[in-house]
């Protein structure tokens, strides 16, 4: 199967290489993830007790308090953060966290981006320019 | 951006490390939204300015900023802090605790900001005009002021209020763009809904669905108290990342859903709410499996002076359970209020505490655990999300009236 590439907008800046954590749900990081241990807290959450660190994050927009920009650089100080965001609308509330923790994000409008990654897939994610590459020939 | 030639020399650091700083944040969110310019913004609210939420890392963000002679251009002032009760036991790091938020209040003071520690800065004269540009940080607050106030606030995150703050302009996107404050979807209410907590229902239900967009509520007959209107708010905020909402009848920019419809030919998306979506969106939001009760909770967001008024009004002579514990949170100046007429007496009377400036949901993680506390009452549904995952609680959820009993009786019925 050939590599799948995504075109989008890097919102912070930064080129990251990681595996892919998918969902098709809205993602609270105040109160919905623990910054000590990078484990995802929300009982309702599609990804109830995944790991989010290490991991490039997939999912359509973040949701609730205010808060939740420090909790980004928190995670980044623990080093239980994501390496990398990719969203299809962006919330200023985590477009600011992703700036000034340094997590490359990438903010993809249109398609169905999500129908196109597996969690687990390798993703190459370049918020310079706006481009992830999706491996699908991974044996 | 089209950024003037002096925007360009703060975004190049020439106006030193903090002016750099909160330009290189604010050129990111205007270019992240395609924002032409800048505009004035006359007011910030800061959110997270305590510990828990902000860590060591945060803290080191923020001192830097203001030791490198950050100073705040317009009227800005703070989210709620970390407090203790005293009544609690003492937990091992509350001296630390305690430190770590002097210092944050001490970074900001420098700064310039008014130290008003609420999440309701609107009930104590932090009120924008129609149509002022403001950068409010604090969620359910963004959604008040663009909704009820309709001034114009997109969803500041702390660090890019502050960083409004120090410029006093923020870029041209989102809420502050009349088309960009148009409705996404209906929610067509077929039900009177009575009191905070029904509002609070109905603010998460309609926050699910419109995730980012703008819910636009139908059927909702005025009058509607402000509180009740605090409440839809906050809810709105908790369950999605919703800038605003329009009432068709009743706020200020939705005379009627034509006029606040994005899509003027086809209409919007309607869904109805409800008896059953009530009886389902409460279900969600309460977890508790027994029916004792440790401790109730009041003000999230922080009480109106009414709605303290209408508490002590409930516990007059009365006096709470011997196995609760009852808290009302609000501003030090609303709890000032509340002492000039005599309602915090008969609230302490009756064994409740009122706490002023604090917030249970930025305590120390575990913090309820370490105080015994398993199951929480409230009439809030962001302090029913954010306690279960942030305390590992439980939560009765349902009306004020229903809360106060369980801290009388010490059951929830």
């Amino acid at each position: 199967m050939d590599n799948i590439i995504l075109h989008g907008r890097g919102v912070s800046k930064g080129k990251v290489s990681a595996d892919a954590l998918v969902s098709n749900q809205p993602i609270s990081f105040w109160g919905g993830v623990d910054p000590n241990t990078g484990l995802i807290i929300d009982k309702k959450h599609i990804l109830y007790n995944q790991n989010v660190t290490g991991k490039i994050m997939f999912f359509p927009v973040s949701k609730g308090s205010a808060g939740s920009s420090y909790q980004l650089l928190k995670m980044v100080e623990n080093g239980t953060a994501p390496v990398g965001i990719v969203n299809l609308r962006a919330d200023p509330v985590l477009v600011t966290g992703a700036i000034i923790s340094c997590i490359p994000m990438v903010v993809i409008e249109g398609g169905e981006p999500l129908a196109e990654v597996r969690t687990g897939d390798l993703v190459i994610l370049d918020a310079n320019i706006g481009i992830i590459t999706i491996e699908k020939n991974k044996i | 951006m089209n950024l003037t030639p002096e925007k360009r020399r703060m975004l190049e650091g020439e106006y030193g490390y903090t002016i750099q700083k909160a330009m290189e944040i604010l050129v990111g969110l205007g270019e992240c939204y395609d924002a032409d310019e800048f505009i004035p913004v006359q007011s910030a609210h800061l959110s997270a300015n305590n510990p828990v939420s902000i860590g060591d890392p945060g803290i080191r963000f923020i001192r830097e900023l203001a030791e490198k002679e950050g100073r705040f251009l317009i009227f800005t002032d703070t989210n709620p802090i970390t407090v203790l009760p005293q009544k609690f036991r003492e937990i091992p790091s509350q001296e630390e605790w305690s430190q770590k938020q002097k210092t944050i209040l001490d970074v900001y003071s420098k700064m310039g900001a008014f130290l008003a520690n609420t999440c309701t800065p609107y009930l104590i004269g932090h009120l924008p005009q129609f149509g002022q540009h403001v950068a409010w940080s604090e969620s359910s607050a963004t959604v008040f002021a663009n909704s009820i106030l309709g001034a114009r606030t997109n969803r500041e995150g702390g660090p890019s209020a502050i960083a409004a703050a120090l410029i006093g302009e923020t870029p041209a996107y989102g809420m502050h763009l009349a088309e960009k404050r148009l409705g996404s979807i209906e929610i067509s209410v077929q039900m009177v809904l009575k009191g905070v907590a029904d509002f609070g229902t109905l603010g998460y239900f309609a926050g699910n669905l419109a995730q980012d967009g703008i819910p636009v509520f139908t059927g909702i007959t005025p009058p509607v108290s402000l509180e009740e209107l605090k409440m839809l708010s906050a809810a709105c905020a908790t369950a999605g990342s919703v800038n605003m909402f329009h009432i068709v009848g009743l706020t200020p920019e939705a005379p009627s859903l034509e006029a606040v419809s994005k899509n003027k030919k086809k209409g919007l998306e309607s869904v109805q709410f409800d008896k059953k979506q009530l009886r389902q969106t409460e279900e969600i939001l309460s977890s508790a499996e027994t029916s004792d009760v440790d401790l109730v909770i009041f003000g999230c967001p922080h009480c109106s002076i009414q709605e303290i008024s209408y508490i002590a009004s409930f516990l007059n002579g009365k006096k709470v359970n011997s196995e609760v514990s009852l808290w009302i949170l609000t501003s030090k100046i609303i709890k000032g209020y509340a002492r000039n007429m005599g309602l915090l007496k008969i609230i302490e009377d009756a064994g409740g505490m009122v706490i002023g400036d604090g917030c249970q949901n930025i305590l120390p993680s575990g913090f309820f655990k370490s105080q015994g506390v398993r199951n929480i009452a409230t009439d809030s549904a962001k302090l029913s999300y954010y306690q279960r995952n942030l305390q590992n609680v439980h939560v009765h959820y349902g009306s004020t009236q229903r809360c106060i009993n369980a801290a009388i009786n010490g059951i929830w019925r």
